[in-house]
């Protein structure tokens, strides 16, 4: 027994892990990459699917999966992507449903694990905001380049033979050619159109300075940056996760919880996200003083933090996160033997990015009082489909 | 001899110049003309002339457009769209030139039914949409 839950463990993680590399070969259709958000952000609220293997050191294990219903909803049917129906779901995609094996030391099952979380406020889904399309309309340097392109194209119809410079012009855009790999005749048309207006002045000075400009890439970091910043508003859950005896299909722990996350440095010019992250928690266990399995023990929990994620410089996709919180822990039950009311943590997580969407957050908790040390390692891969998915889209 | 009053004609209007304001309307419009003249091109009644669709289709996020008709180097017709759907562009000759310029939350779409160059459909992933087609 011990033995196939591992491997179908080990297995489950390797199979769905595939899609993540594979879709680098074999561009998705459809669904869009979120892998700019930082870990910290998908583990609060995932937009597709996430696997995590938890406390891999600790005696008791968990292997998660979390999902949003209209990921599900999408895979079935793919015309819900569509803007005009994909506005109508917006509740089923700030849903998060969970599901969990637990696991001991030894791999056997240790219980069953499944919750929900409810998105109340989701500023940071830029797929359904109007006001973010807007902010985009409206930077000064995209304006520049839609004015650039509506003029060159403008000179390129008045042209005797418009489809050598409209292919040449083509793969401008596309960003397949550099301003400097361009012939010279389009150089000096694409100077001369940018000279020719206040729209575009600024952007014609840009392409002098730099030969080597790329103007797919300059609208990808335009955009990048926009949505970076509106990654950073507000995001606040709330939810409940259970959790059932290994040998009986009933709750030995239900947690109500909420969480909150705001990024503290919007539009600041610096090249890492700083967050603040806080969630709180009544969690509700079995009293085992008692013979009869209950959930008399009530536990309320308090962590405020803060999430630094540090990016890379071009892509601005976060590759290192670190996390400093303090938790404090109220036991409003009848305490046990040596068991304190209040207690204090200071807990520090470590992601680390190893691929493009696999995470891998390393948690320790520290007790000030009796000077004990924990630590636990985490796998978490966010995914935005089920194996073959991408390609069937 | 008694002189007869006699109308004079009036004289022919010139062709309107419409304002160089090419600002649009988030919905489909059809705008003026920028710097248009008498003696610019017209498509009325041109034997070759074609009405053509731009279609635009926004999955995983929503999107917006702007499509602008261009022949001979004027703007003859401008239109705006903020959801998957089609502009219609009713005059369209040969060499003319479709600009097309937006944004994209998830990924857009782009398809003309007519020969282009570059050819249609072309997809765009999340950002801007910064493109342009030549009919042939």
């Amino acid at each position: 027994m011990t033995g196939k839950i591992s491997v179908l463990t080990v297995g489950l993680l390797v199979c769905l892990s595939v899609p993540v590399v594979a879709q680098k070969k074999v561009a998705n259709p459809v669904l869009t990459a979120d892998s700019l958000a930082t870990g910290n952000y998908k583990d609060v609220l995932n937009s597709f699917f996430q696997l995590a293997f938890e406390r891999m050191t600790s005696p008791t294990k968990e292997l998660k999966f979390t999902g949003t219903p209209f990921a599900v909803m999408a895979k079935l049917d793919t015309a819900l992507l569509v803007d005009t129906l994909y506005t109508r779901y917006r509740t089923l995609r700030n849903i998060n449903y969970t599901f969990a094996l637990r696991l001991d030391t030894s791999f056997k099952f240790d219980g069953f694990a499944s919750g929900i979380k409810y998105a109340i406020i989701n500023k940071r889904d830029e797929t359904v905001s109007r006001a973010f399309l807007e902010l985009v309309k409206n930077n000064a340097k995209a304006k520049q380049l839609f004015a650039l392109n509506d003029l060159i194209l403008a000179k390129i119809s008045a042209m005797a033979n418009p489809a050598p410079a409209m292919l040449e012009y083509t793969d401008f855009r596309r960003g397949i050619k550099n301003f400097n790999a361009l012939s010279q005749p389009l150089r000096d048309t694409i100077l001369a159109v940018a000279a020719s207006s206040d729209a575009t002045r600024g952007l014609g000075e840009a392409l002098k300075r730099n030969s080597n400009f790329n103007l797919a890439e300059t609208a990808d970091s335009i955009y990048n940056d926009l949505r970076t910043n509106f990654n950073k508003n507000l995001l606040w859950t709330v939810g409940v996760t259970d959790t059932t005896y290994r040998n009986q299909f009933v709750f030995s722990n239900i947690v109500i919880h909420t969480e909150l996350l705001k990024g503290l440095n919007k539009f600041a010019e610096t090249k890492n996200d700083v967050e603040l992250n806080i969630r709180s928690a009544l969690q509700l266990t079995d009293d085992t003083l008692q013979l009869k399995r209950d959930l008399k023990r009530a536990i309320f929990s308090f962590e405020p933090g803060i999430n630094v994620a540090i990016k890379t410089k071009h892509t601005q996709k976060s590759w290192l996160e670190i996390k400093f919180s303090g938790a404090y822990y109220y036991n409003f039950s009848e305490l046990y033997a040596n068991e304190e009311r209040n207690r204090l943590f200071f807990n520090s997580t470590i992601r680390v990015r190893i691929m493009n969407n696999i995470w891998v957050p390393f948690e320790i908790k520290y007790d000030p009082k009796n000077g004990n040390l924990f630590g636990f390692i985490n796998v978490r891969a966010n995914f935005k489909a089920l194996h073959g998915a991408a390609k069937q889209l | 001899m008694a002189k007869t009053s006699k109308k004079a004609k009036p004289k022919p209007k010139p062709r309107s110049i419409p304002s160089t304001n090419t600002k649009t309307n988030t919905k489909t419009m059809t705008s003026s003309s920028q710097g248009l003249t008498a003696g610019s091109p017209d498509a009325e009644d041109a034997p070759h002339s074609q009405s053509i669709d731009v279609s635009f289709t926004f999955t995983s996020g929503i999107g917006q457009a702007t499509a602008v008709l261009f022949r001979k180097g004027v703007l003859i017709n401008m239109q705006s769209i903020s959801k998957s759907g089609n502009v219609n562009f009713s005059e369209v000759q040969s060499g003319d030139v479709i600009s097309v310029n937006g944004i994209c939350a998830g990924k857009a779409n782009v398809v003309i039914n007519t020969p282009t160059t570059p050819a249609t459909p072309e997809q765009f992933n999340s950002g801007l949409i910064i493109s342009g087609y030549l009919i042939n």
